[in-house]
């Protein structure tokens, strides 16, 4: 199976394959044998002369995490890459599921950069959501008092000229 | 400490509830503490009833529970700060007492009444210790009659900017101006030299004329590096005050505790004589009855101020349970039901060192943004000194509704070198899939040489963490094999049951995932 996972700002391309009690892993440069067995749901023992780890995995959906050596990491399958937050482009989204508690600003309205657009509310704390860019609102999709879910769009900048 | 313990000066104005058997208890409160209340209840075979609001109905303070019933909707205003709700299920069910836990009515003097004139034990104190207490104007007038010592400042009664000046010189610089209504740091200024105290004054005031639409302001002094420190107290019906020593909680976040411990490693045999006894003086001023907490600023000079008082348990107090080896809940069941302390209580001893971690679903990378979802997959810390006081489980959805704190590590050893290992061994054996936590900050707070050195303030993580992200640690080959191992054959093999998350989009893409697994067993 080959597979490519966004971990952190990282790419990794994993090549692995399964041959009975044995997992061969390439991650790049060479194959990597070890034996394994499934001590529990999603608890494995990987195991490499005698040296072993004991490794938890979940995933929901393209996301993924393992807790080893005492970290967790949280990953997510690569072949299903969006742009991972605004950036410099014209979208601020939520950032999760919360209350809108103010709306900043209307359409037409110049912004700029770190400018607070909305007020999220979230878990009884407040969190200001900042314009990603200097530039126009094009568009206020956030209503104050309503309930938004995680990941859309609250407010959408105009194009920049010559952008 | 027995110290001072012993009969109250003055006949208490109660009379000593007469003795109560407390049979069944309704705990007011869902998470961890829930849990927490439950576990003593059924300690000393007392029943549990649990509540819910609807986004709980498979929390795990209800599917441990005997009996539950639902409150109402998310809105705790609907659910757990339902007052009519909460007094009929404790009806309907049998009850005779009402645990608040911490939090929602915990401190909320009408309900502690009506409480009462419904025929249920209030667990807590009474209505007026509450009242007394609420107000932080009049906490700090009861104090000060009582000889307990606030933060010095001035009484806001003249305003002009030269009388002004005259009480911050009075109570000596460095001082904090604060406006009266002021809030969220608006209308403050630290003022170091009596030279720019007016300047600062006239520009606070304008400040919170702008912000609150009040310009009256108030002097205080501002203390240096001070340190979180507060005293368990508790208190019978029988005349007994005791406190049950103190537990520092100086690593706060947007004043949030995050890290609390005791001892202290401020602490002194003399220094805790003094602040015992200040404590003790408190609680008897409001004729406290129960578990209580007075909370004090301790600064650099070794000075301590009250701060205020909470009327409730604390979400620390398992490091006090640690140490004393006292159960605190235990101790408010019995207070509850009329019977004096025990003397284990009312000659505490400590021993060893106790340390707590909270651990919240806050993303530590993302400015510490609450986390939401599935937790996917849970494994408990435990082994010697350890304690994990949580309502976590596999498949339980965190909802942005409540608190985002998921549990508490305690670690307790023979000294705070010992407490501090196992708090690091604890953390890092940890397993909370699906939802972020703060656990990598946790550890990276004890990692500081000035946490292990003990030198601790209340700017501590502004301090030492200001600029602190995430360190991204690579991935073993061995977790890059155990990565793919779960999708080719991951809950398939001997029985083990699959991920909760088997209607994700991922899992129901044609099955070709399967289809390269056949050299599994």
């Amino acid at each position: 199976m080959d597979r490519a996972y966004r971990h952190g700002d990282e790419i990794v391309k994993v090549s692995s394959r399964l041959e009975g009690e044995r997992i061969h892993v390439a991650t790049g440069g060479s194959e990597t044998t070890f034996n394994w067995e499934e001590l529990a749901s999603g608890e494995y023992l990987v195991r490499q002369n005698g040296v072993q780890h004991r490794c938890v995995v979940a995933r929901d959906g393209d996301e993924r995490w393992i807790w080893v050596d005492g970290h967790v990491h949280h990953l997510q399958i690569a072949s299903d890459v969006r742009p991972r937050d605004a950036g410099t482009s014209g979208a601020l989204n939520s950032p999760m599921p919360g209350q809108v508690l103010k709306v900043l600003v209307q359409p037409g309205d110049t912004v700029r950069k770190n400018q607070t657009l909305v007020v999220l509310e979230a878990m009884k704390m407040q969190y200001e959501m900042m314009s990603p860019r200097d530039g126009t609102v094009a568009a206020v999709h956030a209503r104050e008092g309503t309930q938004v879910p995680g990941g859309i769009a609250l407010v959408t900048l105009a194009d920049e000229p010559g952008a | 400490m027995s110290a001072k313990a012993g009969k109250s000066k003055r006949q208490s104005s109660a009379s000593p509830a007469p003795s109560t058997m407390i049979r069944k208890v309704l705990i007011a409160n869902r998470g961890e503490i829930a849990i927490r209340i439950q576990r003593t209840l059924r300690e000393l075979g007392i029943g549990a009833v649990a509540v819910y609001s609807e986004p709980d109905a498979r929390a795990s303070h209800v599917t441990r529970a005997d009996e539950a019933y639902l409150l109402g909707p998310a809105e705790a205003a609907q659910s757990y700060l339902n007052q009519d709700k909460l007094i009929e299920v404790a009806h309907q069910a049998g009850c005779d007492a009402v645990h608040p836990g911490y939090g929602f009515l915990s401190e909320n003097a009408a309900f502690a009444r009506r409480c009462a004139d419904a025929g249920l034990v209030f667990i807590g104190p009474p209505p007026v210790a509450i009242e007394a207490m609420g107000s932080k104007i009049r906490a700090r007038s009861i104090m000060q009659q009582s000889g307990v010592p606030v933060v010095p400042g001035s009484d806001g009664a003249s305003q002009d900017l030269a009388t002004l000046e005259k009480a911050a010189t009075a109570i000596g610089f460095p001082v904090l101006v604060k406006a009266s209504a002021g809030g969220g740091g608006k209308g403050m200024r630290i003022v170091e030299r009596a030279a720019d105290f007016k300047s600062a004054a006239a520009l606070a005031r304008g400040e919170a004329e702008k912000a609150f639409g009040d310009g009256t302001l108030y002097v205080e002094k501002y203390l240096e590096g001070p340190r979180h420190i507060e005293f368990q107290v508790f208190a019978d019906a029988h005349g007994h005050f005791v406190h049950l020593f103190e537990r520092e909680c100086s690593i706060q976040r947007r004043h949030q505790k995050i890290i609390e411990e005791t001892p202290s490693p401020a602490m002194t045999p003399d220094l805790r004589a003094r602040m015992g006894e200040a404590a003790v003086a408190a609680a008897r001023a409001v004729d406290y009855r129960g578990a209580g907490t007075i909370e004090f600023l301790l600064d650099a000079h070794g000075d301590f101020y009250f701060l205020e008082m909470n009327t409730r348990l604390q979400v620390e107090h398992p490091i006090t349970e640690m140490v004393t080896g006292l159960d605190l809940v235990r101790l408010q069941l019995e207070v509850a039901s009329g019977a004096p302390l025990p003397p284990e209580a009312l000659a505490p001893t400590q021993r060893g060192h106790a340390l707590e971690c909270r651990i919240y679903a806050e993303d530590p990378a993302r400015g510490f943004l609450p986390g939401s979802g599935t937790v996917q997959r849970i494994r408990h810390p435990g082994g010697p000194g350890v304690r994990v006081d949580g309502a976590l489980r596999d498949g339980l959805e965190v909802s942005i509704h409540y608190d985002p704190m998921l549990a508490k590590v305690i670690t307790v050893g023979r000294d705070r070198d010992e407490s501090w290992l196992r708090m690091r061994r604890a953390l890092a054996e940890f397993v909370i899939l699906g939802i972020p936590t703060n656990l990598t900050y946790l550890q990276a707070i004890l990692e500081t040489q000035a946490y292990r050195r003990g030198a601790l303030t209340t700017h501590f993580l502004a301090d030492h963490l200001k600029d602190w992200k995430p360190e991204m640690v690579p991935l073993p080959d061995a977790g890059w094999a155990a990565l793919a191992l779960h999708d080719l054959v991951g809950g398939r093999t001997r029985g083990v049951t699959a991920d909760a998350s088997v209607a994700s989009p991922w899992d129901t893409l044609s099955g070709w995932r399967h289809a390269e697994s056949n050299g599994g067993r």
